[in-house]
């Protein structure tokens, strides 16, 4: 069950879901890019990903509250962003028990595959980006990049 | 993406490139201490690998492609400048992503096997001095089959 993308360790992927803070100064931006890479064949014979796959991007300010969120329903080769300037990520202070810009982005794809015993949400080759941009110049000064994996099934009782 | 590439050795994420910024995507190929041969079927490389990068909006419509020919000890770069991108002169930010892949030069030749090309790449943004600013992780990293194309 494993697109080109697909999670090596169940592990990794459910600890790469909130991804490590970053920060941004006032005169930054944090973005977040997603995209569906194109023209990956299912590695899965007899599978196919849903159409369109659908990605949550969440960030997250350095209290943990969501700052940000947009939900993006993306064909192969569609993009989606989303950004948060240094005013939309509230520290509360050292009473707030947090530092103003900093952010932590959670992107996952959602499975939205139903009953389709031959859809694999796995299967969505969604990469994403995380950057740390200067607003006057548009340099992006940090890149933490990587997958975008299935958000975990609810736990069940 | 052109139908001869079978075999992607590089994918970057979607990232925006600043005023004076270039993305360039170096590809080495090192050299063999013998020739790699697959020795259950007993085929080679091509004596000349070839290798295509491109580069895409963030709709993914190609923006530029380059084909290198490399033997073992050469290296190459494709370079992608911020112009050459487009996009609105505002736009503080544009996006791209850029792959490349082993393109199949064997011309059938029964003996001849592009995918033991020994091709490493990796992806770069840089300033207008050429400058190294940041490094883009190749995600074919992360994936457990990278030949998952066409």
């Amino acid at each position: 069950m494993l697109g080109i993308f697909g999670g090596l360790y169940i592990t990794a992927a459910v600890l790469a879901l909130a991804g490590s803070p970053l920060s941004v100064g006032p005169l930054q931006f944090a973005e977040v890019n997603v995209v569906y890479v194109p023209g990956v064949s299912s590695s899965e014979p007899g599978f196919t990903p849903p159409d369109p796959c659908v990605v949550d991007v969440a960030i997250l300010d350095g209290q943990g509250n969501q700052a940000k969120f947009q939900e993006f329903s993306l064909e192969p080769g569609q993009s989606g962003h989303l950004s948060a300037a240094y005013g939309d990520l509230k520290g509360g202070g050292q009473a707030g028990g947090g530092v103003q810009g900093v952010f932590t982005v959670q992107s996952t794809v959602q499975d939205t595959c139903g009953n389709n015993t031959s859809c694999d949400a796995t299967l969505c080759s969604v990469s994403q980006a995380v950057e740390v941009v200067d607003s006057k110049s548009g340099v992006t000064r940090a890149l933490v990049d990587g997958p975008v994996q299935l958000a975990p099934a609810p736990i069940t009782n | 993406m052109l139908s001869a590439i079978s075999l992607i050795v590089f994918i970057s994420s979607l990232v925006g490139l600043g005023l004076g910024q270039s993305a360039k995507i170096t590809l080495t190929y090192p050299p063999a201490p013998a020739a790699v041969t697959n020795l259950a079927n007993q085929t080679s490389p091509p004596s000349t690998c070839q290798v295509e990068v491109s580069f895409f909006d963030s709709n993914s419509n190609l923006v530029k492609s380059q084909t290198v020919s490399l033997v073992p000890g050469q290296s190459a770069q494709a370079t992608l400048t911020r112009s050459e991108l487009g996009g609105p002169p505002s736009a503080i930010h544009p996006l791209f992503w850029a792959e490349a892949g082993l393109v199949d030069n064997c011309n059938n030749s029964a003996n001849c096997d592009y995918t033991l090309c020994n091709i490493r790449a990796t992806g770069e943004q840089a300033d207008s001095s050429n400058s190294t600013n940041l490094v883009m992780n190749n995600l074919i990293r992360f994936a457990r089959l990278g030949s998952a194309r066409y």
